[in-house]
């Protein structure tokens, strides 16, 4: 059958330069008993071995390698099939031989892929090792847990879903599960509507920072966006100068702007201890029409016109709207010389 | 593979004709490779491109659904999308040059363009545009003119400055209730005419980013690479403002950010160890120095009845890093990164002068300075071939060189005249600096086939430290590093076992302790005879949590389980406990997450899957109330029994017993309960394999419990003796809850290879409350006007549709 086929295929060959009709005509008035040749490469140089199997009706994802960048050969550091999938002697000779369930390739990186994932890191590394984004991968905890390449990126594809902004998160989501619901929060960065994807923040191959974040610290990721937040001011605010994620928390909360707590008590967490207003217990005994609200009014005004008596209700400022930012609006820093307080 | 096989013919025909062609053409020179491949060759091999036309509407106006979308308004709206790819394909070509261009929802304001064009492993060339439109209110109301700019000001028909007054009755224009709302006279007071005056005010602000990529590899050991990327954020922010004391309003403040970010690297490679220098440059500017607005409460001719607030100041950073790694051997490996870093902002102040003033001996910036110096080095090692180490090692250091200087200044534009006496008008700022070590130790032995056990340990020390200054009134001023030292040290395990080939289940634990040095702890406050006794007293036991004692217990677990090729499952429980050993501030921070996944491969061409996440955080904080009633012998309320003074009411009671006086102590604790569910199928087989459909649900329900325990005393108005100061019990804030749903179904029709035809359903409710927002209108506070926005509410349906072209 194989050797029908080649010789099919050299009746097509001939067929293609002269045109598609041609080759229509070709098939049906080749000779059969074509000297027969070795098989062509179809995408990658040297890959006919593996091509004159894994064909279009076989496995056409394997031929569209050559939709991405491993497949643009005229790049001396284009890879061949066994490049990654290891030389496979055996399995060629078992399908050469007609074995039915022939021995599998050295390297497979399929689900069901019994080859443990340094090895199929290996594959990759062997190129991508040098690159400068690989640098931190050894011991970076995706490469301790056993990620491997492949969990993340396809290869035989026009579009890797991880490349792209817009889809990333779904990938990183298969194993982030936690993640995946707090972005459908409230309060989210724009990571669902495809502007911030998770590798804005985080390198997946390791980095010197925490969390597999992309600069060395939360800070220095937070102001690679937030630059206005960066200062140095002339009054700093202790815990945002520490560490954003002291009040903050990046893939979603119920408490905007990606708040971890609300204010007033977000705040109180470290100044309820600080008298005056700081240290006031903010209830809803402080809302409007509350006890407190109330009970800190002297009764006795009268509306000179209606001859009513006000009802004068005075909820604290403090646990209304934005609580503590009210007023203490720059809680990242001031650089106005009356900013000790954060007011300006 | 071979077996699987099948002769039909037409698929053999197809096969046979893609080789033919294929090798007719590799024996054409490059350039008519490409324009004599046939469709079949194209569609296998080269990256096809695809336009995509068409429209997309919503049913309703929605800023909140809107929010990063672009799809605020109700309407249909035009869109375009494309994805242009060319260059060389194929074997035997010989160039590597490949491009692509692509443009995403042009019509929409969050739209996206990107061309990059190269000769792949030569150079490589990037250029991108994007932007992003952030809907923050649509709710807000404001009182002033010119909302958004730099000069805001009162509308006209508000009184003038001279006609407020602190006089009871109609106009007592420090009480924006005064007179309430039924009197509606000539001229009535701000409780009639605040409301009336504020009109409805978008806030958002839309950011503009465009960058430029160059790489160029000289050899296979030299390489360079660079970008630049500029953004402009231009709009609005709400932004707090006091006015003079406790009064004040949430304003629009005017954005014109611009931030500048560069890059550029030298990196060489060898096969034993690479070496790279980069910089790294980010440049931030703001538009808006100052911006004023008209103060609307009592005359304060001193400023002018003017508040001036100062923008996001400009600021510069400029980072020079060296980095290395060698390869010992092929299994050991150093990696090594050093960077000093600068940043500097010396932005001119922007203030107004008030009375008495002294800016740090007539400063006009800060002339701020932070150096940073970074190392880190890691080592990797197979020490056994069941054995890996990973040991790491982690300097970070802020050094804060901003000149110390003295501000001698009233608070929040006050018309008081700055005196060196009064406790908050003599301040100096406070350099912070900032010193983190960490040192990792891991291990991950391979028990077994599948089994690994992993241990390690961590230690990090942070120093914080404050250049000199002092400020007696309060310590958290005086150094807000209540605690100059932290030191904790990590424990962890981790134990995954791939115990069937279709099983593989993760457990970890770790253990932290955290231990703070010489926390400060304040000095209980002198009393006087009277009641509060310093304007900054701080509780004994109080601690920062950041910076205080904590041991933390970590927990994470996994299971994953496909019993068959069709079915998956995966489930896991992540736990968190952080508890501070304070006496007061935060206790406790603890979460737990359970995670449940399903999969469903009803065949080739048909899959559901569905999930579900429940996530309960809780944070509980205790303290207690110093600053009320220290003089007096306080009441209690017989409906909200507490015992005072450790139970001698009110006789015997004494003012230093405040400190244990169990009627102030309070505790709050803040849970956030969330369940997220999903759902979600996908079909590419319907109508002989033409029609494509897939379509996800989600469902979000999240409720925030704010609860109490305690209370503290507050006046009742009345003045001086016993019962001026009445006990009340803390209440439960109502429940914040939030439901959204989302539903997206996409539906694609193949007319032919070239072209389909996509319809896009979208629909989305989102229910939410906020007693913090809901419960107030304008003037409900009496000195803070209020900012009339309201909890974010919407129901929109969606449809767009979009003609595909796709082509080689």
């Amino acid at each position: 059958m194989k050797f029908l086929r080649q010789v099919l295929a050299m009746c097509f060959l001939v067929g293609a330069w002269g045109g598609y009709s041609a080759v229509l005509a070709a098939t049906e008035t080749q000779p059969a008993a074509e000297k027969k040749e070795a098989p062509k490469d179809v995408v990658l140089k040297g890959d006919a071995k593996c091509t004159a199997c894994h064909d279009e009706a076989d496995a056409p994802r394997v031929l569209h390698i050559g939709k991405t960048r491993h497949g643009v050969v005229a790049d001396g550091r284009a890879p061949t099939c066994t490049s990654c999938h290891g030389d496979s002697v055996k399995h060629i000779k078992d399908a050469d031989g007609g074995i039915k369930n022939p021995t599998k390739p050295d390297v497979t990186f399929g689900a069901k892929s019994q080859v443990g994932s340094p090895a199929k890191n290996n594959a990759c590394l062997t190129c991508h090792d040098k690159d400068a984004n690989r640098d931190h991968w050894a011991g970076s905890l995706h490469q301790r847990r056993d990620v491997a390449c492949t969990s993340c990126h396809e290869v035989h594809v026009q579009d890797d879903r991880v490349l792209s902004k817009v889809t990333q998160a779904e990938v990183c989501f298969a194993c982030h599960k936690t993640e995946r619901a707090q972005t459908h929060r409230m309060s989210t960065h724009p990571i669902g509507a495809g502007k911030v994807s998770c590798s804005d923040c985080h390198n997946p191959h390791g980095s010197t920072g925490p969390k597999l974040l992309v600069k060395d610290s939360v800070n220095e990721t937070c102001f690679t966006c937030h630059a206005e937040k960066r200062g140095p001011f002339l009054f700093e605010h202790a815990s945002a100068n520490d560490d954003c994620m002291n009040c903050h928390t990046p893939h979603g909360s119920t408490n905007a702007p990606l708040l971890k707590a609300r204010s007033p008590w977000l705040c109180q967490q470290c100044h309820s201890g600080t008298t005056p207003h700081p240290g006031n217990v903010y209830s809803a005994t402080g809302l409007p029409g509350g006890a407190v609200a109330n009970a800190t009014q002297t009764v006795g005004t009268i509306n000179p016109i209606t001859g009513v008596q006000v009802t004068k209700n005075n909820p604290p400022a403090q646990l209304a709207f934005r609580g503590c930012t009210n007023c203490h609006s720059q809680v990242h820093g001031s650089n106005h010389p009356a900013g000790v307080y954060l007011l300006r | 593979m071979k077996s699987t096989r099948n002769s039909n013919l037409v698929a053999r025909c197809s096969v046979i004709a893609v080789r033919g062609t294929l090798a007719a053409l590799t024996t054409m020179p490059m350039a008519i490779y490409a324009a004599e491949m046939s469709d079949e060759v194209r569609d296998l091999v080269q990256p096809s491109s695809s336009l995509q036309v068409g429209v997309m509407g919503i049913n309703r106006d929605s800023y909140k659904f809107g929010e990063y979308n672009g799809l605020e308004e109700k309407g249909a709206t035009p869109n375009l999308s494309f994805d242009l790819r060319g260059g060389a394909y194929g074997p035997d070509a010989t160039s590597a040059m490949r491009y692509r261009i692509k443009g995403t929802d042009l019509g929409l304001e969050t739209r996206n363009l990107s061309a990059e064009f190269g000769s792949q492993g030569t150079f490589r060339l990037k250029f991108g545009y994007d932007e992003l439109r952030h809907n923050i209110y649509d709710s807000y109301k404001s009182l002033w003119n010119g909302a958004g700019s730099t000069t805001q000001t009162l509308p006209a028909g508000y009184p003038a400055p001279g006609a407020r007054t602190t006089s009871t009755g109609l106009a007592n224009w420090n009480n924006i209730q005064a007179p309430n709302l039924n009197a509606v006279t000539t001229g009535g007071g701000p409780g009639y005419l605040i409301p009336a005056l504020m009109r409805d005010v978008d806030i958002s602000n839309k950011r503009k980013k465009s960058d430029l990529g160059f790489g160029y590899i000289f050899n296979n050991q030299w390489s360079f690479s660079s970008s630049i990327r500029h953004e402009d954020k231009d709009g609005t922010k709400l932004t707090g403002v006091a006015m003079g004391g406790f009064k004040g309003a949430l304003l629009p403040e005017p954005i014109s950010y611009s931030t500048d970010i560069f890059d550029a690297s030298v990196r060489y490679v060898t096969d034993k160890g690479r070496l790279s220098l980069a910089y790294t440059g980010s440049q931030f500017r703001n538009g808006v120095g100052g911006w004023t607005a008209q103060q609307p409460f009592v005359n304060n001719s001193t400023l002018n009845n003017t508040v001036m607030m100062s923008g996001a100041p400009d600021n510069e950073m400029h980072q020079l890093t060296l980095s290395g790694a060698y390869n010992f051997t092929k299994t050991t490996k150093l990696v090594a990164t050093g960077s000093y870093v600068r940043m500097t902002q010396n932005d001119q102040f922007n203030y107004q002068l008030g009375n008495g003033w002294n800016v740090n001996n007539g400063a006009t910036s800060a002339n701020a300075k932070e150096i940073g110096t970074k190392f880190f080095t890691k080592l990797t090692s197979r020490l056994m071939d069941d054995l890996a180490l990973t040991a790491a090692y982690r300097y970070d250091d802020r050094d804060n060189k901003t000149p110390v200087g003295n501000y001698l200044v009233t608070q929040y534009d006050s018309p008081a005249i700055a005196s060196a006496s009064a406790s908050n008008n003599n301040v100096v700022n406070v350099p912070l600096n900032r010193r983190q070590q960490t040192f990792s130790l891991d291990l991950d032995y391979t028990l077994g086939r599948g089994q690994t056990i992993s241990g390690g340990y961590e230690w990090q020390e942070i120093k914080r430290t404050a250049d000199t200054a002092v400020d007696p009134n309060s310590h958290e001023i005086q150094n807000a590093w209540l605690s100059d030292k932290s030191k904790e040290n990590t424990l962890r395990v981790d134990y995954s076992n791939s115990m069937l080939e279709n099983l593989t289940a993760r457990v970890g634990y770790a253990y932290s302790e955290r231990r703070a040095d010489n926390y400060e702890e304040p000095a209980l406050n002198p009393l006087t005879a009277s009641s509060n006794a310093g304007l900054y007293g701080e509780l004994p036991g109080f601690k920062q949590f950041y910076l205080a004692d904590r041991n933390r217990d970590k927990v994470r677990t996994s299971l994953s389980y496909q019993p068959t090729d069709q079915w998956s499952f995966q489930a896991g429980v992540d736990y968190n406990n952080d508890d501070f050993p304070s006496e007061f501030g935060v206790t406790q921070m603890r979460s737990w997450v359970t995670n449940i996944e399903a999969t469903f491969a009803a065949s080739d061409k048909l899959s559901f899957s569905a999930f579900t996440s429940y996530e309960d955080m809780k944070n509980v904080q205790n303290s207690l109330s110093m600053a009320v009633a220290r003089g007096a012998a306080p009441v209690v309320v017989a409906h909200t029994a507490c015992t005072p003074y450790n139970g001698s009411v009110p006789a015997g009671a004494i003012p230093a017993d405040y400190y244990t006086d169990p009627c102030r102590a309070w505790s709050e604790t803040q849970q956030d309960k969330i369940w997220t569910l999903g759902l979600g199928f996908k079909s590419n087989g319907m109508l002989g394999g033409k029609l494509g459909v897939n379509g996800d649900l989600s469902y979000t329900h999240a409720k925030t419990p704010i609860t109490f325990s305690g209370g503290t005393y507050y006046s009742n108005g009345l003045s001086g003796g016993a019962n001026s100061n009445l006990f009340v019990a803390a209440q439960d804030m109502p429940e914040s809850v939030s439901k959204r749903i989302d539903l997206r179904l996409t539906g694609t029709y193949t007319v032919d290879k070239q072209q389909s035809v996509r319809v896009n359903y979208l629909y989305s409710r989102l229910r939410s409350n906020d007693a913090q927002y809901d419960a107030y209108n304008v003037t409900s506070v009496q000195a803070f006007i209020g900012p009339g926005i309201t909890s974010p509410n919407y129901s929109v349906q969606g449809l767009g549709i979009a003609y595909v072209y796709t082509f080689h």
